[in-house]
């Protein structure tokens, strides 16, 4: 017996980070770049797919990826646990460890000539802003664009010159609510993302719906919009678990008989509608 | 298929136990039933329809591993090395798990280390064990071809004195393995024999109209919440079932500073832990017990696993039963949800 070494799937490669811009108290963002260069060049993701970021000695996390910008690799990232604490202290010219992309992304090639709706929370449109750069950018490969996001409060806004941009654009419309705001300001309603549903235009029948926030927060939506009438096989949603090993092993992000990892993180509603009500999964 | 006779089981392990750390379950004095490495010329008896305490799981998926090391400059790999293995006489039931694990673990490289240079000799049971059910989740309590090297089933005993064993090549390698050795060609009576046998076997099988029931009921997704939720408050999140289960692969990783070494190490988890599904916001999908409780037993026995693996994630073997301090082993659990 010969033993037949396979490719190791868990090694990071080693990236620096070449930007840090602190978009909020809690939230900040990192621009890195592969150490080995060619690396660097090939690296690929589809829009919706996750790395994990590792920081050396303590962990590793999954974080989707937000971006390419300037050819460097875009990461969001909000300081809730332990790793991410450790990662908020390190400066441009660290490095840390990635190893990526993972997962399904959102499935945009199937989106050409059809409207394109965006429906996201919190930090939860970070998974989401390259999709929606990549149709604004060909804002005629697609029909309608319309982006509905909700946050807590209108400070915990990320990116709204970036939202402000979209706005302009031919056929795209720009939705957002703040469930936690006492004052009504322009552009702003004052409520949870569902208050948005009646004013956003849309061909409910020759539509893609992709869907990213908390659970509650996309089931509800997802029922919502089946009742509206849009298709339930034309809406798709990003789930978040804890997730150890990317690649369907550690078992930790299980879902159903599904694994979010690789599987997911981008689920049609069908797939995902019965095991989403059902906690524990 | 090649087939020999054999008179003594030690004496096929010696001749391998020439080219192989050969393991086999030794039984000690408080009848506790370990794997164990035993070396050539070693007088150890072999004794048949043994049930080890654990599965030969962790000598594939170790408890706990480095995976990797960066040394400063780069990563580095952290692979087992091993020289090739035997692990002598498997029962069908855990064989059976090894498959299984091969299946989920195939681009693993750890396990697979490890589990390319083993040889699997099984052992056909001739008699139900203490809670065993392998028959009823297609497990055993014969050993099917594909999952062993080689194959050990009994001739027919005289005066209930074993008479010798039937020695079945179902692999290359395993072929490989004793060629050489001085061994008697079986003639074609073998197959029937083990064949009456199997029948013998499973007809002494105590009822299982619990374990059928539970299954349906688990599929038909008629076990409600409250009532997980309820014999949830049996579990004490010891984690013994997961351990001690041979299909069982969860597990966590961890990271540690080792001098100027950054370590990642794996060790064995279990999804009847509170934290096991916990993400750094707090948010945690399986707060509940009785949720846990539902997901673990819905991943041994739902038929969705069925298509990804080929099989119930169960393989009868018992061992929950038997070491859950609560009473919330399979058999426990099949018996209140079927009857609920």
């Amino acid at each position: 017996m010969s033993a037949q070494p396979i490719a190791n799937p868990y090694l990071p490669y080693e990236a620096e980070i070449v930007e840090r811009i602190q978009e909020t108290p809690d939230v900040f963002t990192w621009r890195l770049r592969f150490v080995d260069e060619q690396l660097h060049q090939q690296y690929e993701f589809q829009h919706g797919q996750f790395n994990m970021l590792y920081q050396f000695g303590v962990g590793e996390i999954p974080v989707s990826v937000k971006n390419r910008e300037q050819n460097l690799l875009t990461h969001t990232i909000r300081v809730v646990g332990r790793v991410t604490k450790a990662m908020a202290e390190l400066k441009a010219g660290h490095r840390i460890g990635i190893r990526g992309p993972y997962g399904r992304g959102w499935p945009i090639q199937d989106c050409t000539g059809k409207d394109v709706v965006f429906i996201t929370a919190g930090l939860g449109c970070a998974p989401a802003i390259s999709a929606i750069q990549h149709v604004a950018e060909c804002r005629t490969c697609f029909g309608r664009l319309v982006i509905m996001q909700s946050v807590k409060h209108r400070s915990d806004m990320l990116w709204q010159k970036q939202y402000d941009e979209w706005r302009q654009l031919p056929n795209t419309q720009v939705l957002l609510a703040a469930s936690r705001e006492k004052t009504n300001w322009p552009n702003w309603e004052r409520g949870r993302v569902s208050v948005l549903f009646e004013d956003a235009i849309y061909d409910k029948q020759n539509c893609t719906v992709m869907l990213c926030g908390p659970d509650g927060m996309m089931s509800g939506s997802a029922r919502m919009l089946a009742e509206l009438g849009v298709p339930e096989e034309h809406i798709y949603l990003s789930l978040e678990r804890n997730m150890q090993c990317a690649i369907g092993h550690c078992g930790h992000c299980q879902f159903g008989s599904a694994f979010v990892c690789k599987d997911g993180p981008v689920f049609s509603y069908p797939e995902v509608k019965e095991v989403l009500g059902h906690r524990g999964f | 298929m090649n087939v020999y006779e054999l008179d003594r089981i030690e004496h096929l392990r010696d001749w391998l136990a020439l080219s192989h750390q050969v393991y086999q379950a030794v039984e000690n004095d408080l009848g506790n039933c370990n794997w164990q490495p035993i070396e050539h010329g070693e007088v150890v008896k072999f004794k048949p329809n043994v049930r080890p305490l654990v599965s030969p799981k962790s000598l594939f998926f170790s408890e706990q591993e480095n995976m990797f090391v960066f040394d400063g400059e780069k990563f580095r790999e952290t692979l087992p090395e091993h020289g090739p293995r035997v692990i002598f006489g498997v029962s069908a039931c855990d064989l059976t798990a090894i498959s299984y694990q091969d299946k989920h673990f195939r681009k693993d490289p750890y396990y697979q280390a490890r589990r390319q240079q083993t040889l699997l000799v099984g052992i056909d049971c001739t008699k139900p064990c203490d809670g065993g059910f392998c028959r009823s989740v297609d497990a055993g309590p014969h050993v099917k071809d594909e999952i062993a090297d080689l194959i050990l089933t009994p001739m027919p005993s005289i005066g209930g004195e074993n008479t010798g064993w039937w020695l079945i090549c179902s692999s290359d390698a395993g072929r490989a393995a004793v060629s050489g050795m001085d061994l008697r060609r079986a003639d074609s009576s073998w197959s029937s024999w083990r064949e009456m046998n199997r029948r013998h076997t499973e007809a002494e099988f105590k009822s299982d109209v619990h374990i059928i029931n539970g299954i349906q009921r688990i599929n038909a997704r008629a076990v409600p919440d409250e009532l997980w939720e309820r014999l949830a408050h049996q579990c004490i999140s010891c984690s013994g079932c997961s351990q001690l289960c041979p299909t069982c692969s969860c597990y966590a990783t961890r990271d540690v500073a080792e001098d100027t070494n950054m370590v990642r190490q794996r060790v064995w988890d279990s999804c009847l832990m509170v934290g096991f599904q916990k993400e750094a916001s707090g948010a945690n999908p399986a707060a509940e017990a009785g949720r846990r409780m539902y997901r673990y037993w819905y991943h041994k026995f739902s038929e969705d696993y069925v298509a990804q693996m080929g099989r119930y994630g169960c393989v009868g073997c018992g061992r929950c039963e038997s070491t859950c301090p609560g009473s919330v082993g399979v058999h426990s659990i099949m018996e209140k949800i079927s009857n609920a």
